[in-house]
């Protein structure tokens, strides 16, 4: 076989392939319109390959809603047999991945992967190619998937996996461009057509070209689908009754299913036109869109009849598997109510466990548009199974609709521990999408709901959502009380394990929220640990991310930071994204503090580049860089600290209302705007009072007092390093937040200092970290206090150095140390090599070197540490 | 993307080597400043060399202390600018024929293209 115009693609497909024995596996994606060959350059592809190759094709289902795993069912028994049994029995997401994962990297060189049309690929195949591209250079694997560029629009789900891995090196994308003119004229040789109308008609699509020349027509036909139904018009009754039933049974056709589905069926005269062709075991059309065309120009009585025919002969065991996404499309062709809800809420079932949450969502969809004639029971069910993978794809508003209904059953049919059930999803949703007044009324109806109930799961269940929006409030010591009840109602009952999983995690929270540092932890360790026996991925993450993010509530930066790395490696293992980028978000905020800016801004900044980013974590990124871009004198500071407030009013609770506007007043105090700066901490600090938080408390008094404004009464417990700071205490506090790992801030506390010294500490300390506006505040405070001299600043890093080195002389050695000649040191740092002469000789001078070769050692002697030039901030 | 510029200080005189070396010294921070997301447009070199003033687009201002770490490239300070092209002002209608505001456009020096964005205070600018 040979394609035109198609030696640069596969010479770049075989190129890959010989280099993943050396450099590691490679994801390639294949990419084109429909018709433009991206299947038969596989088949080529596959041929040319050695034959101790093993290859392997899967491929994705044109279905409404395509079976979970597809193509990686279809490899399965080929690949791994552990990996296809895992898939098979509808193992936990992790570990039929980590299955995969291990099989391929365990089949040596030479292990080749084709994975066709993956524009109709479901979720959990998408997730597993997201999880596999990312490690694919731990493999030795090929891994090549097809799509459609064209149907793959901004919004779908592919191209965002795509984009997600296109910045590997181990990625690659073939486009595959349509044929030129004089392909098309040579395919065209021998027939009557115009090769330059074919050609642009066509638009040098090779499916639709041969299409057209193999259908011999008068005229070329305008589309594709007219191709080939004036190609079908050619068959005889029979033979176009076998085509359509094809068609209706679907890309791969089982001829024993073709005879069960048309009597007689007329497969030769198909195949000897080129309509089908015979692949092994099975038809097939010779490309999609004919399969696609044939089905559309199908009469819709006959379709139905077809679909009918078609089920019924499945269900009668006319094939060995039987699917249930499958049983559920044909019975939905069939417009058999009864069939669909047969095996839609199975197809759905299956669909949630193998984590195809979309396709879970439309098969329970359809379960439900069939459910006019079902039990109220049953069709609550169904509408709460598909509220929760609504909910999980953020379709909020479907979602809660649905659960509306579902409640109404319940509480028409009097059962308060259903109606609760589908009252804890709701209020959990309404956190979801940011609702959290509507979230608190759905809490409370279900706690007035539960109330005649005996103690059990039910009663648990509401207790701990009611327990976990306490804490989002940080009403922290209802909190701690609720969800302990949870937990006691609820410890011995595996139909609560979720709520006091969950449970266990608030309490923690709340308890490290009211200063119990080391019984929080213990309880959200309780927490991770059951959630890890059980399973319970995102449980586990949550563990991490509230462990992290309270500790940095109070300021426990360095205590927090353990959780942080523990707690990002396990969400990156697993790709649980959206938890990864809450506990980055709320890391960069923690750098922040901690005076590593430049990492700070660089976390921060990837968790902005995400477009698909959950509105907590952008929110908690945006208050990092807001405050980091403030303190460095940096422009744009409102405009991350306007979105950042844009998305904590709505939400009205302290957790982010509380910081977002304390780094608003603080941004406000840097520019010499007291009056606002008063302003937004008096619009939370009322709030902050209530719920008695010793930090914000602390913060927002202080910008008040800033301001010439008293210092609220009333107020409780306030945080070590404010209540000095407030208390008039500047060297105290500064010694607090220096205990605390926070230099900026005890430098700020050193500006309220009346000596000279302490001003002057505050004033190198931000000249240290970058901090101008600051800097600028401590000089201006230095010059009333009547100081002779204020310090140029210009980095007196390195001025305590033994040999009393520059700054810059310190730069240039590290540069010498690693063997740069003067002229290249030079050319770095955007100096002459005149000045860099001068500097080297001062540098031997200073060292008492003669050779520059003897200079580094000398520097490390002396303990210097060459590394720390201004040029050379850790990366 | 936002536009800024980039004053940076050299209290030895900012100095490119001549000829091949230059070229890979621009050709390199040109490279590192495009894993960031970072575009170098052009730079203005005060007489005495003490002072460059680089006009950058950036998706924001850590992305160009990054960079400039990466390079090995100070930073003064940095400003987030438009631009204006007196040229192919056209005053909008509602800014009546007097004493209007001057014009501007966000991002590339996009000629004859008239102001989409005209921040009411020098720190409120939203771009996104």
């Amino acid at each position: 076989m040979r394609l035109l115009e198609r030696d640069v693609p596969l010479e770049q497909l075989q190129r890959i392939q010989a280099e993943t024995a050396a450099a590691g596996g490679r994801l390639v994606f294949l990419e084109g319109e429909a018709g433009i060959g991206k299947t038969s350059l596989l088949a080529l592809f596959r041929g040319s390959l050695p034959a101790r190759t093993r290859t392997m094709l899967g491929s994705c289902d044109p279905l409404s809603t395509p079976r979970p795993l597809g193509p990686l069912v279809d490899i399965a028994d080929e690949l791994d047999a552990t990996f296809a049994g895992l898939v098979r029995e509808g193992a936990p997401r992790d570990q039929v991945l980590g299955a995969l994962l291990a099989a391929l990297q365990g089949t040596g060189d030479g292990l080749v992967v084709l994975l066709d049309d993956l524009h109709w690929a479901d979720e959990a195949t998408l997730d597993a190619l997201r999880f596999v591209g990312r490690r694919i250079a731990s493999t030795k694997a090929l891994v090549v998937g097809t799509f459609r560029d064209d149907e793959v629009g901004r919004q779908h789900p592919l191209r965002v996996v795509v984009g997600d891995l296109a910045t590997s090196p181990a990625v690659r994308r073939i486009p595959l461009a349509p044929l030129g003119r004089s392909s098309v004229a040579e395919l065209a040789r021998g027939t009557d057509l115009d090769p330059s109308e074919l050609h642009d008609l066509t638009g040098g699509n090779p499916f639709f070209v041969t299409e057209v020349i193999a259908g011999a027509p008068a005229r070329i036909p305008a589309t594709v689908r007219d191709a080939v139904l004036a190609r079908a018009a050619r068959l005889s009754p029979d033979g176009r009754r076998t085509l359509e039933a094809a068609a209706v049974i679907g890309p791969s056709v089982d001829p024993a299913l073709l005879a069960a589905v048309v009597p007689s069926p007329a497969s030769e005269e198909c195949l000897a036109r080129g309509l089908l062709q015979a692949d092994g075991r099975h038809y097939h059309f010779r490309h999609e869109v004919a399969r696609e065309a044939v089905l559309q120009a199908t009469d819709p009585a006959e379709r139905i009849r077809l679909h009918a025919r078609t089920l019924g002969a499945l269900e009668a065991g006319a094939e060995r598997d039987r699917p249930a996404a499958r049983l559920a499309h044909h019975a939905e062709g069939a417009g058999d109510h009864a069939a669909i809800l047969r095996y839609a809420p199975t197809a759905g079932a299956e669909a949630a466990a193998a984590g195809a949450h979309r396709e879970a969502a439309a098969q329970y969809a359809r379960a439900v548009r069939a459910a006019g004639g079902l039990a109220p029971a049953a069709r609550a069910e169904l509408l709460l199974d598909m509220a929760r993978e609504q909910a999980i794809l953020a379709r909020y508003d479907a979602a809660f609709e649905a659960l509306e209904e579902a409640r109404a059953i319940w509480r028409q049919l009097g059962d308060p521990a259903r109606e609760t059930a589908v009252l804890a999803e709701l209020a959990m949703g309404l956190v979801s999408a940011g609702r959290n007044a509507e979230a608190e009324a759905a809490s409370r109806v279900a706690l007035d709901v539960v109330a005649p109930l005996p103690d059990g799961p039910a009663k648990a269940e509401a207790l701990h959502v009611q327990a976990y929006l306490r804490m989002l409030d940080r009403d922290n010591a209802d909190a701690i009380e609720m969800g302990r009840r949870a937990i006691a109602m609820g410890a011995d009952d595996p139909r609560a394990t979720l709520a006091v999983v969950s449970a266990w995690n608030t309490v923690g929270s709340s308890r490290i929220l009211l200063g119990d540092i080391d019984g929080g932890r213990a309880d959200l360790d309780t927490s991770r640990r059951l959630g890890l026996e059980q399973g319970l991925d995102r449980r586990v993450a949550s563990a991490y991310s509230v462990t992290a993010s309270a500790l940095g509530e109070m300021y426990r930066f360095a205590e927090a930071e353990p959780y942080f790395e523990d707690g990002i490696r396990y969400a990156a293992e697993r790709d649980l994204d959206a938890g990864r980028l809450y506990l980055e978000a709320w890391r960069s905020i923690s750098l922040m503090h901690r005076g590593r800016w430049s990492e700070a801004g660089a976390l921060a900044s990837t968790v902005l580049a995400r477009p698909d980013n959950s509105a907590i974590a952008r929110m908690m990124a945006l208050l990092a860089v807001g405050r980091l871009r403030a303190r460095r004198g940096d422009p744009d500071v409102w405009t991350a600290l306007d979105e950042a407030w844009a998305m904590a009013e709505p939400t009205a609770t302290l957790q982010r209302v509380g910081p977002v506007r304390a780094a608003r007043a603080e941004a406000a105090w840097l520019e010499g705007d007291l009056e606002r700066s008063a302003a937004e901490a008096a619009g939370v600090i009322e709030l902050a009072i209530a719920k008695a938080h010793p930090w914000h408390v602390g913060e927002l008094s202080w910008w008040l007092v800033q301001a010439g404004r008293p210092a609220p009464s009333g107020a409780p417990a306030i945080a070590e390093p404010w209540r000095l700071q407030l208390a008039g205490r500047p060297r105290d506090a500064a010694a607090a937040w220096q205990a605390l790992d926070c230099p900026y801030e005890a430098a700020r506390a050193l500006l309220a200092a009346d000596e000279i010294r302490a001003i002057e500490e505050a004033h190198e300390a931000f000249d240290r970290l970058g901090a101008r506006p600051a800097q600028a505040i401590a000089a201006r405070r230095l010059r009333a206090l009547g100081a002779r001299s204020i310090p140029r600043g210009r980095r007196p890093t390195t001025r305590a150095n033994a040999a009393g080195l520059t700054s810059r002389e310190l730069e240039i050695l590290g540069h010498v140390a690693t063997g740069l000649q003067n002229h290249e040191i030079a050319a770095r740092l955007f100096l002459s090599p005149r000045t860099v002469d001068h500097h080297v000789s001062a540098i031997l001078g200073k060292l008492g070197v003669g050779r520059r070769g003897d200079a580094a050692r000398a520097a490390e002697r002396l303990g210097i540490d060459v590394r720390t030039g201004q040029s050379a901030a850790p990366e | 993307m936002p536009r800024y510029i980039v004053e940076r200080v050299f209290p030895e005189g900012f100095e490119l080597p001549p000829g091949r070396a230059g070229v890979e010294t621009c050709r390199g921070v040109v490279g590192v400043n495009e894993d960031l997301g970072v575009t170098w447009v052009h730079s203005y070199v005060r007489d005495d060399r003490r002072s460059t003033y680089c006009v950058y687009d950036a998706p924001g201002p850590e992305a160009i202390r990054r960079a400039a770490e990466r390079n090995g490239l100070p930073v003064e300070r940095i400003t987030r600018v438009m631009v204006l092209d007196p040229y192919f002002y056209t005053p909008s209608p509602s800014d009546g024929d007097v004493a209007v505001p001057p014009p501007v456009s966000a991002g590339a020096a996009s000629a004859g293209r008239r102001a989409s964005v005209e921040p009411s205070t020098a720190h409120r600018q939203n771009d996104r």
